[in-house]
């Protein structure tokens, strides 16, 4: 009269094997759920109870006792309805427990008995595989994604009745290997190509690209941030299969893959507006699901406006820029989400929007001017390596662009691509991938420049009055315009185009 | 509004340190409260005023007004507010200069607050100064007023940029009610902050053409005829180039400089840093204007 099946539930984007428990023992009819299950476990009871009579089988009049294993994990999700059913039936022998040995099942029940799709399949079967658990079960709508694990046999079902019917006749089904589809960008992102007239602006994005340096653009309204900011992905180096993994998983721990799964295959862009709370920037709530800052993982995350955004909100970005992951801390569990995202945030020069335009009148005190800047301080500033002013484009400047033409995303993204391989080979075997993340003492070794270059730098901090604060990041910037020469010394050239997209 | 405990000094029209040239206007002050040194009321003074929300080009301008007249020992006026003044005073300043603030406040009431830095330094070389009593908020009202002090105390009015409804433009009224030059800055016609100026030209203010006009409204010295600049900086090729095109066509964006000289943009903005390094040239907010 027992029954033991094995399952899973999400821990951050780590799925944990969990055995579920059941057994049936003579006493007034109940049902009893023990094992920390969150409340949608919970409410599984009644429709198990529905599910399993709408599929033709009686619901035993037993005590039934239900434990998921191990007890002390907190457990969350849907997915454990199916194997709950089929431990009901198995402990009641209406079908034979050898049949679930090895295989691992995962789905919500509807009331009529139907297998719904449940949050974070991929997660949760990238976990059974940890556990050497190569069979699973799982709801047609989830396929898709989970066959991206090449070495896992893929199950996909309908309904407890076609289910309990197999198992009972004791078919194994064949292995579904799904072709999986990439899932399209949630925005048809423009081409550099389209952007004329602003090649400065431009170049300045192909080194925050290149160097992973976050970036800050001020202009007022119509000068085309929005629209660059949109080519950014498009320039970064294409997703490796594991990145696109990763990026996959944290979709699916997120319910934001639409449709019938499917994997991630552009890098994400993601603009949450500045009323955005923080729990949906950061990620968080009750049961804890990822934030912007993790569904922009891999990829860019853009924040207009950004001096509107709540001070608290933009202090919380600075773990995630630091570490490459946020730690959530809940009552009664931890969890660690990636978020390692290229941040572009853009502003105004001031509330209006107009101030130092040439055409429009500016309409805000200086005050106001003064106080919407002194947003633009603190901690937060220090993460951004490279700053610069973009201006409305006149008609002649969009028509005449120079002997060159316009600069595509394509060219942009190979001399990209180059310098971020010099960079994968000169920190080869360190925390450090790129050049916005060296730290000082590694600044110091890596960022040396010539003596020209040193004389240059030492030149402009009296004359441009630039802060101690400025300077790492001029080195490091400084860094990545040398490697998109492919040079390895860092020139005074190299230190003067850096200068230029000092952040203060 | 914090008051600060300020030392000043009383001085009553008709006193002997009252300035002279304060006590011929229509409606001068009874009562100047002054902290600093009331015997830098007397010296040589020409008023420079404008636009709080100055361009970059405008800070640039008032602030080596300032210093200019520091140089021929002439002291600078204004109103320290944000902006034009605020340049004005520090160019003074920092040439080594004599400058005097008149505030539209108490003489203890340092406002705008951004300014206490200004406002603690101008008395060690000059004099902050108000015919209000201490202690007096600023008000609306008060501004237009304090502004017959400022052209009063000057032999002449420079307005460097001001909107064609602004606090400068009144300055410029009353200089010429009180008989005082008025010099305007001549601006670019699509600037919002040019008009107030241009406008000014256009009524019959002379026009700035170089710093030395200062001297003009002293009356130190005679002008010779306007002369070309010369630049003592030695250039290389690409920016004898973008030299060139700035003398031409004025304030720039760098993007219309990248696209006017069809220099990568790199290469651009690195001679941009030795230039501006070597104050050839100026740019903030993405514009670019020559400084010598």
């Amino acid at each position: 009269m027992y029954a033991k099946i094995i399952s899973a539930t999400l821990k951050g984007i780590e799925g944990i094997p969990v055995r579920v428990e059941t057994d049936l023992s003579a006493g007034l009819p109940a049902f009893l759920l023990t094992g920390l299950p969150s409340t949608s476990i919970r409410e599984a009871g009644e429709r198990i109870h529905r599910a399993i009579a709408n599929s033709g089988y009686s619901f035993p009049e037993k005590k039934i006792t239900v434990n998921l294993s191990p007890a002390n994990q907190r457990k969350e999700g849907t997915q454990f309805d199916l194997p709950i059913a089929l431990g009901i039936l198995a402990a009641d022998g209406k079908i034979p427990a050898a049949m679930l040995k090895g295989c691992a099942f995962l789905g919500e029940l509807s009331l009529d008995g139907k297998i719904y799709p449940i949050r974070g399949a991929l997660a949760l079967a990238a976990g059974l595989r940890k556990k050497g658990i190569r069979r699973i079960y799982l709801p047609e709508g989830n396929a898709e994604e989970v066959s991206l694990l090449e070495d896992i046999a893929v199950y996909p079902v309908r309904s407890l009745a076609e289910l309990a019917e197999d198992l009972k006749n004791g078919v194994v089904p064949e292995g579904a290997r799904l072709e999986t589809a990439p899932v399209e960008a949630d925005a048809a992102l423009s081409d550099f190509a389209d952007v004329r007239g602003q090649e400065a602006a431009k170049r300045a994005f192909e080194v925050a690209a290149a160097g992973n340096h976050a970036i800050l653009l001020s202009g007022t309204p119509g000068s085309g941030k929005t629209m660059m900011v949109r080519c950014l992905p498009g320039i970064l180096p294409p997703m490796t299969p594991d990145e696109r993994l990763e990026v996959t998983m944290l979709y699916s721990v997120a319910g934001e893959l639409k449709g019938t799964g499917g994997y991630v295959r552009a890098r994400p862009f993601r603009e949450p507006h500045h009323t955005v709370p923080i729990t949906a920037l950061i990620g968080g709530g009750v049961s804890p699901r990822p934030g912007e800052i993790s569904l922009a993982h891999k990829g860019v995350l853009f924040l207009d406006e950004f001096p509107e955004y709540d001070r608290h909100v933009l202090e919380a970005l600075r773990e995630p820029l630091e570490s490459k992951r946020i730690v959530l801390t809940r009552l009664t569990d931890t969890v660690a989400y990636p978020s390692d995202f290229l941040l572009a945030a853009a502003c105004n020069p001031c509330p209006c929007g107009y101030f130092g335009d040439p055409e429009i009148a500016c309409t805000c005190s200086p005050g106001e001017i003064r106080r919407y800047r002194a947003r633009l301080s603190g901690p937060i500033m220090d993460r951004i390596d490279l700053r610069i002013h973009v201006g409305r484009v006149k008609y002649a400047d969009l028509s005449a662009s120079g002997d060159a033409g316009p600069r595509s995303s394509e060219e942009m993204r190979k001399s990209v691509l180059r310098a971020v391989e010099i960079q994968n080979a000169r920190y080869a075997g360190r925390r450090t991938k790129r050049n916005a993340e060296l730290t000082a003492r590694e600044i110091k070794q890596f960022c040396r420049p010539t003596a020209e270059g040193e004389a240059l730098l030492e030149n402009a901090f009296s004359r441009l009055r630039l802060s101690a604060r400025a300077y790492g990041k001029i080195l490091k910037v400084a860094r990545t315009v040398a490697d998109l020469e492919n040079v390895d010394a860092i020139d005074a050239r190299h230190i003067a185009e850096a200068i230029r997209y000092r952040t203060e | 509004m914090r008051r600060t405990m300020l030392k000043y000094v009383t001085i009553r029209n008709g006193d002997a340190a009252y300035p002279t040239a304060l006590a011929s206007i229509p409606k001068p002050p009874a009562v100047l409260y002054v902290a600093g040194d009331p015997a830098v009321l007397k010296t040589a003074c020409v008023a420079i005023v404008g636009t709080r929300k100055a361009s970059p080009y405008g800070a640039w301008c008032a602030y080596e007004l300032g210093k200019r007249a520091a140089s021929y020992g002439i002291t600078v006026v204004s109103g320290m507010a944000s902006g034009i003044d605020a340049e004005a005073h520090r160019g003074a300043l920092d040439g080594g200069g004599r400058t005097i603030a008149v505030l539209g406040s108490g003489v203890d009431v340092c406002y705008p607050e951004s300014n206490r830095k200004l406002y603690e330094r101008i008395p060690e070389k000059g004099a902050v100064i108000s015919e209000l009593e201490p202690g007096t908020h600023p008000l609306p009202m008060t501004f237009p007023a304090r502004n017959r002090i400022i052209s009063g105390l000057s032999g002449g009015v420079i307005v460097v940029e001001a909107a064609l409804k602004s606090g400068s433009l009144i300055t410029a009224d009353h200089a010429v009610q009180q008989g005082r030059e008025v010099l305007a800055v001549p601006g670019n016609l699509n600037q919002v902050f040019s008009y107030g100026c241009n406008k000014l030209i256009r009524d019959g203010a002379m026009i700035l053409t170089s710093f030395d006009d200062i001297l003009d409204l002293v009356g130190l010295e005679a002008r010779d005829a306007v002369k070309e600049k010369r630049l003592t900086v030695k250039l290389n090729r690409d920016e004898a180039r973008i030299y060139k095109i700035l003398r031409e066509e004025g304030e720039l964006t760098v993007d219309a400089l990248a696209v006017k000289t069809a220099m990568n943009p790199g290469d651009l903005a690195a001679v941009l840093t030795y230039m501006e390094i070597r104050g050839v040239v100026c740019s903030d907010y993405g514009r670019v204007f020559l400084t010598a």
